[in-house]
């Protein structure tokens, strides 16, 4: 076979790739007012000064380190709440998850929100929250059958030292918390 | 608009050469996007578009502990004497065969073909050396062409997946 006939074969093959247009058009689209990232940007930024405001009791570098990166971990979750990802592995069943997500190694099941208990599981995929590896969970309401997007990370020191707090950005809610050892991040709309 | 839709689709085609998943391409894609475009306003330039979809893929290998899988056909490749089929591939074949390519061959053809980087610019792209591109482009021509030969032979029913 000559190489000039695979290269045109091989040119051919990837210029007819391309992107959904709908998912270019979201992508493009991003610096429309309606749910875009700089609104989430503003929002994430308004309700982090407004936090730091607030409570104002002592000003200190770690404080404010720790309140840029609740404000940070809260934009980066609503966004990829945003994105609506695909589950990776469906399944209803925790321990299912955590095998399909064994290189995790930690429960997966929430704690320490009363209310999530009701939601049903969806499954979930790999992701990272602030680099660090973490499971995107899909969980269903069982009220309005709508999606909310829970993120489970290891508790490490930097994300231990955030308060728990519930946060509007534009259209999605997201609450942080930690427990047991892990950090949780909750975003959709009319989360508990 | 019009430059930035190309650039898109450019940043697509690359990251699909690097993962051969379409979903994870266009996740890259995005992501690498919303990276750049948070920063400035202006239109990203190509090759730090491309930069940070390469600086992507690679976190997500490493966050995923994944190791690239070496089929052994790496191990010694021999020239094909099949005889040369006729007519084009279809979508599905050039999957199938480009399956079969490690990820640097992949890139590094990629690059060639359709950039038109020689191999001494894709070897400062990718960190690499010269002469471990050239055999990257030699290799990664040979296995696309032995398994191009294969899926059109009789009895071979190629398919994604």
């Amino acid at each position: 076979m000559s190489m000039g006939t695979l290269e045109i074969g091989f040119k051919r093959y990837y210029e007819a790739q391309s992107m959904p247009p709908d998912r270019v058009s979201g992508l493009l689209g991003r610096r429309n007012p309606r749910k875009s990232t700089i609104l989430l940007r503003r929002f994430s930024l308004a309700a982090m000064l407004t936090l730091v405001a607030t409570c104002g009791l002592w000003i200190g570098g770690k404080f404010l380190a720790t309140e840029r990166l609740a404000g940070k971990v809260a934009l980066e979750i609503a966004l990829n709440h945003e994105k609506n990802k695909e589950v990776q592995y469906r399944t209803g069943n925790y321990r299912e998850l955590e095998k399909m997500l064994d290189k995790l190694g930690f429960p997966l099941r929430p704690e320490g929100l009363p209310g999530l208990e009701q939601y049903q599981l969806a499954g979930g995929r790999y992701c990272s929250v602030d680099g660090e590896p973490a499971a995107q969970i899909k969980l269903r309401d069982p009220q309005s059958g709508t999606l909310v997007t829970l993120y489970v990370a290891r508790s490490l020191e930097r994300f231990a030292r955030i308060r728990s707090r519930k946060m509007d950005l534009g259209a999605i809610q997201v609450r942080i918390w930690n427990q047991g050892g892990r950090f949780f991040g909750l975003a959709g709309e009319g989360i508990p | 608009m019009k430059e930035a839709e190309r650039m898109v689709q450019e940043g697509y085609r690359y990251a699909l050469a690097l993962t051969h998943n379409r979903e994870d391409a266009e996740d890259l894609v995005q992501d690498a996007w919303l990276k750049l475009r948070g920063k400035e306003d202006s239109l990203p330039d190509k090759p730090l578009l491309f930069i940070t979809i390469r600086h992507g893929f690679i976190d997500r290998l490493r966050r995923d502990n994944l190791v690239p899988f070496h089929s052994m056909e790496d191990m010694g490749e021999k020239a094909s004497s099949e005889p040369e089929p006729e007519g084009a591939w279809s979508d599905e074949q050039w999957e199938y065969a480009l399956a079969k390519l490690r990820v640097e061959e992949r890139e590094a053809l990629f690059l060639n073909v359709m950039e038109g980087f020689t191999a001494g610019e894709i070897a400062d792209k990718t960190g690499n050396n010269r002469n471990a591109v050239l055999s990257l482009l030699s290799r990664g021509k040979k296995k696309l062409a032995r398994w191009l030969l294969e899926v059109k032979s009789p009895g071979h029913r190629a398919g994604l997946g």
